[in-house]
């Protein structure tokens, strides 16, 4: 017996003691679970108007434009953010740690005040920033004379994407930050001194050294940021709703409209299913990944 | 010429990682000197600062959000969620690092599953149970779905933390005598405050800052939480950006100052949060 688990106690005690808090998450993360992947096998519109349908909204899925638009623009956040917030985020870390930054603290204060708003505050701040009349992008233009360039930013369907993309990188960056500053605490000075010693520069630390030896931190950070934008929804219904058009839908929202918009709650739960599903896959592909690379 | 290049090197660094904060700022700070302007005022000067500072937005957005009751509201939702959470996550957390008992595995594979999966994702299928159950647009709904989703973290961190706990400490305790609940809310308990402030902590800020479960699951504008408040805003931009920057400095205003005060504790906490699960 594992020597940590030491204290004898009689299951029934024991049980009775974790029931209330189990059954409560029970009760709000599995059966929900379950009615997700339960209705989404049928057409429900309300109690007494629905039918058994078996696959035929995933076959629906497949064919919606909508759905793939959604899909397609959650993956694009997913990349987009592992540049801005993995990438941008880890060399931000790297300076912040270097022995040359005066102020890392205050720094450190600052780049992390971002991720404590509310999603909400965030996506009514940056949509007053993108504004056409009164934003603050257009504004700087306006001043230094570049006016021409000044526009509506969220109502062009080509860029929206990426400029929703930017708060959210603008807002999660720094969390990313602060969890790359403790992985590299972990790191022994004496490693990259000698490398140093050896001739790498910095770059050739950070590659050859600092970062295999972060590989755990890497996982982490990749993986709040799929899940994270696998779920995202709250300043996209913020910002733009969705549009123009369809052109900013994601996974979520798309859920959201099908059942609160259009009443078709088996549809939207096949889209929730669709969520879970790609989610899973993206974390798993993500592990045998890493775990190649550990082996080769 | 050593000595040259590396200065060089250490001002380019400083001013990047300088501007970067900035950036990282700016929006929050034009937002909130922004929120002090009138309306007239912010549409002929965007950037600048206010020249006559004014409260009249401020007075507006409280008006328009109904603050006062929006923020009790939210408070309430925060404070009643943190005591379930510490309470659950501390016994579960504590039966899964001390205990050996069958069925262990399965309460473990059961709360590990709720880290992976996307629960936000559970928008739809939470409303309509809470809908069949007759559970919609009460005091207690959100507190019902906070209290779940926080628990996973939590109950993993509490876990964790109990095993840098020595066991003599409670077999002492054992000896002499104490109860089960003695042992647990007197010798071990006291012992996990620094877990606690960490668990609360997160806590705190997903309950507080939480948006669309309490927009979807509360109609009742009477118990809507101060978030969601902040949708009357939603589509009315041509009425004054001021009002709409005062709502917003409102509702941030309690977790910036929280955060000010404990940013060592709160950025721990959140490294914790991420790598622990």
């Amino acid at each position: 017996m594992n020597d940590r688990h030491r204290i004898k106690l009689r299951p029934s005690v024991i049980w009775a003691y974790i029931a209330p808090g189990l059954l409560w998450y029970a009760f709000m993360v599995i059966v929900p679970l379950c009615i997700m992947v339960g209705m989404s096998f049928f057409d429900w519109r309300s109690v007494l108007d629905n039918k058994f349908i078996g696959l035929e909204n995933f076959k629906e899925l497949l064919g919606d434009r909508i759905f793939r638009t959604a899909l397609w623009n959650n993956i694009k956040i997913i990349l987009i953010c592992l540049v801005g917030q993995v990438g941008l985020g880890f060399l931000v870390s790297l300076l912040v740690n270097s022995k040359v930054l005066k102020f890392a603290k205050v720094h450190r204060v600052a780049i992390f005040l971002p991720v404590i708003l509310s999603t909400v505050v965030v996506g009514f701040m940056w949509s007053i920033v993108y504004n056409n009349d009164f934003g603050i992008v257009n504004a700087f233009l306006r001043a230094i004379g570049q006016g021409d360039l000044a526009r509506s930013w969220l109502d062009n369907p080509k860029q929206v994407v990426f400029l929703l993309a930017i708060p959210l990188i603008w807002q999660y960056i720094g969390y990313n930050m602060v969890i790359f500053l403790s992985g590299l605490q972990g790191i022994p000075t004496e490693i990259l001194e000698s490398a140093s010693i050896d001739g790498a520069n910095a770059w050739q630390r950070a590659r050859y050294v600092t970062m295999p030896l972060m590989k755990n931190t890497f996982f982490v950070v990749i993986m709040l940021c799929i899940s994270g934008n696998m779920k995202i929804f709250d300043h996209i219904y913020i910002m733009t709703n969705g549009g123009p058009g369809s052109s900013s839908m994601v996974l979520a929202l798309y859920a959201y409209k099908m059942s609160f918009g259009a009443s078709r709650f088996g549809y939207a739960n096949a889209v929730s299913v669709a969520i879970l599903v790609v989610s899973l896959v993206l974390i798993a592909v993500l592990k045998l990944v890493l775990k190649e690379e550990k082996d080769a | 010429m050593r000595k040259v290049r590396k200065i060089i090197g250490s001002s380019i660094a400083n001013i990047i990682v300088l501007f970067f904060s900035l950036t990282c700022i700016f929006p929050i700070v034009w937002t909130l000197y922004s929120s002090f302007k009138s309306k007239g005022e912010f549409l002929g000067n965007i950037i600048g600062l206010p020249k006559e500072p004014q409260f009249e937005s401020y007075k507006i957005a409280v008006d328009l959000m109904d603050f006062g009751r929006k923020f009790f509201n939210s408070a309430f939702n925060t404070v009643i969620s943190l005591i379930f959470i510490l309470l659950f996550a501390m016994i579960i957390g504590y039966f899964l690092a001390r205990c050996d008992f069958k069925g262990r595995s399965v309460v473990y594979f059961l709360i590990l599953f709720g880290m992976l999966v996307p629960i936000h994702g559970f928008l739809v299928p939470i409303y309509l149970q809470l809908k069949q159950l007759h559970l919609l647009d009460s005091r207690f709904t959100l507190i019902l779905v906070y209290v779940a989703f926080n628990l996973p973290v939590s109950v993993f961190l509490m876990e964790s933390f109990m095993h840098s706990i020595p066991l003599d400490v409670e077999e002492a305790a054992i000896i002499d005598g104490a109860s089960l609940n003695q042992r647990l809310f007197q010798v071990v308990f006291p012992m996990c405050k620094p877990i606690f402030s960490t668990i609360a902590i997160l806590a705190f800020l997903n309950v507080w800052n939480e948006f669309s479960f309490g927009l979807v699951l509360i109609n009742n504008e009477a118990l809507k939480t101060l978030p969601v408040s902040l949708t009357v805003f939603k589509g009315q931009y041509e009425i004054s950006y001021p009002n709409i920057m005062a709502g917003l400095m409102l509702s941030s205003i309690p977790v910036i100052l929280f955060y000010l005060v404990f940013s060592k504790k709160v950025t721990e906490g959140m490294v914790a949060g991420a790598v622990k699960g």
